[in-house]
């Protein structure tokens, strides 16, 4: 398997005025083409900077980071990139927000790959419709293809499934799954939630309090195409026990 | 427009209004009232006919007047909220200048600017400008800074340029704001039209207002503030409506 991302003693502090907050400590992550990765850890410990160093939000840090064996600091690699909110504007339907990427690199002739990506992410019908007239899961289905346009082979998802209820979060769960096996997509994602982490990953990773560091690292057995029955079974449970000990 | 529509069911304020205008006809026909106290709808009405072309000739002067001076304030305060928000070092030297400005009533510098620009156009417009620039200039500057900031590096992820970031992220998350200073503007705008005309012009709905006032023509008086009332609200309710074309989204969402 071919290493697409590799995050060597990353360090990170942010500087304010007199005071420096330690965020990052010697991080070590790798991710393997077409793998799902998921980092787990106490919140506020510093995940969603280990997203925005690699989205280029954050250009001050120590460590080095290749994608596809080239350092980020020398290459302008984009990533498919969804920060924590949904962050779909207000203003524009659901179609035009999906197609934003698009318009950004102005390249707006590829009407019928969207529609067909739009039946795929079970959006349709909802395209003339305002963000703010849907569900919270149509909106992560509609952030999330908006990513997928971003037309990039590795994705960053940052708890995209933390605001919804437990009954579509486990939906949205099995259909991720299922568009990115067909996408193939090489994914970092970011939880709080041990059993998604399980339930989506081919390895997990269990970040420290801050500074935050690798303390754990699971790779799960599970094979792939998962289903929700594996939820209940004994190794699930064993997987969970470990991590939530390394949480603990 | 949620606030526009909370104003209630137009039917019932209407007959509400037709059955005030009743009691007052009733009323001033009972007691008697003199018409230089207060004049019967009746008589105002009267005066619409008798005086219709004089009061044309009036309107058409402030109409020009607000309308001009609207547009010339929404151009200058335009130019002025996009140099703040453009250049940091702009927005600092003039907006305390901006918000200064409007410590200082207009209605007292209104007579330097007849001294100065005489009795024609000129001075009108510069009254209006002075008040009209002013609210859409500071909620459009509010407006173009309040653009959510992750959204904009989500952006910068994509690799958007200054000037889409502007077309596609500030320039929306304006709209709200800017119809509201639009909104308040236009009601200043034949505000200072009039003002502007009080402190010296040969014709307009002010002059007019002034001079049946001294005349005793008190219907006439009324005349000339039905014409302005509806103009400012013919003026606010088209702003609206251009409002509604822009933000189709409901904004609380």
């Amino acid at each position: 398997m071919r290493t697409k991302i590799k995050i060597e003693n990353l360090s990170k502090t942010f500087k304010a005025k007199k005071k420096s907050l330690e965020v990052l400590k010697n991080l070590n992550i790798e991710l393997y083409e077409n793998q799902f990765v998921s980092l787990i850890g106490p919140s506020g410990c510093g995940k969603s900077t280990i997203l925005r160093i690699l989205a280029g939000l954050e250009k001050d840090f120590s460590g080095d980071i290749t994608v596809n064996g080239e350092s980020i600091k020398a290459s302008s690699f984009q990533f498919g990139y969804m920060p924590q909110k949904d962050l779909l504007m207000p203003w524009r339907t659901v179609y035009k927000n999906i197609i934003l990427p698009l318009e950004i690199n102005g390249t707006q002739d590829r009407k019928l790959e969207v529609e067909n990506l739009i039946k795929e992410f079970g959006l349709q019908g909802f395209e003339n419709f305002y963000p703010g007239e849907i569900s919270g899961g149509m909106k992560q289905r509609a952030g999330i293809l908006r990513t997928f346009l971003m037309d990039s082979d590795i994705m960053l998802l940052d708890e995209p499934f933390g605001a919804l209820d437990a009954i579509t979060r486990i939906k949205m769960q099995e259909w991720l799954l299922k568009v990115l096996i067909e996408h193939k997509k090489t994914v970092l994602f970011i939880t709080h939630d041990i059993e998604e982490a399980v339930f989506l990953s081919d390895r997990v990773y269990v970040l420290s309090d801050r500074p935050a560091h690798v303390i754990k690292t699971l790779d799960i057995g599970f094979p792939r195409p998962r289903n929700r029955e594996m939820l209940s079974s004994r190794e699930f449970l064993e997987y969970k026990d470990i991590l939530l000990k390394a949480l603990l | 427009m949620k606030r526009f529509r909370n104003i209630g069911n137009p039917l019932y304020s209407s007959i509400a209004v037709v059955v005030f205008i009743i009691i007052w006809e009733i009323f001033t026909r009972a007691r008697d009232i003199k018409e230089y106290i207060l004049p019967a709808p009746s008589a105002i009405l009267n005066e619409f006919i008798t005086s219709g072309d004089l009061l044309l000739h009036h309107s058409m002067v402030t109409i020009t007047e607000t309308v001009l001076g609207f547009i010339l304030g929404l151009v200058f305060a335009i130019l002025l909220s996009l140099l703040m928000s453009s250049f940091k070092l702009f927005r600092s030297i003039f907006y305390p200048f901006m918000i200064l400005s409007q410590t200082v009533p207009i209605i007292v510098i209104a007579p330097l600017i007849t001294v100065w620009f005489g009795i024609g156009l000129i001075p009108k417009l510069i009254v209006c400008v002075l008040v009209v620039f002013f609210p859409i200039a500071l909620n459009l500057t509010e407006g173009l800074s309040s653009y959510d900031k992750d959204l904009e590096e989500l952006l910068m992820c994509m690799n958007a340029s200054k000037l889409q970031i502007f077309m596609k992220l500030k320039l929306p998350s304006a709209l709200v704001h800017f119809f509201s200073g639009l909104k308040i503007a236009a009601a200043y705008a034949v505000m200072g039209a009039i003002m502007s005309e009080w402190t010296g012009a040969e014709s307009g709905l002010g002059i007019f207002l002034t001079r049946s006032m001294k005349s005793f023509r008190t219907a006439a008086m009324f005349a000339d503030i039905a014409i302005i009332s509806i103009f400012s609200i013919l003026l606010f309710l088209l702003i609206s409506l251009i409002e509604k074309k822009f933000i189709k989204w409901n904004v609380k969402g």
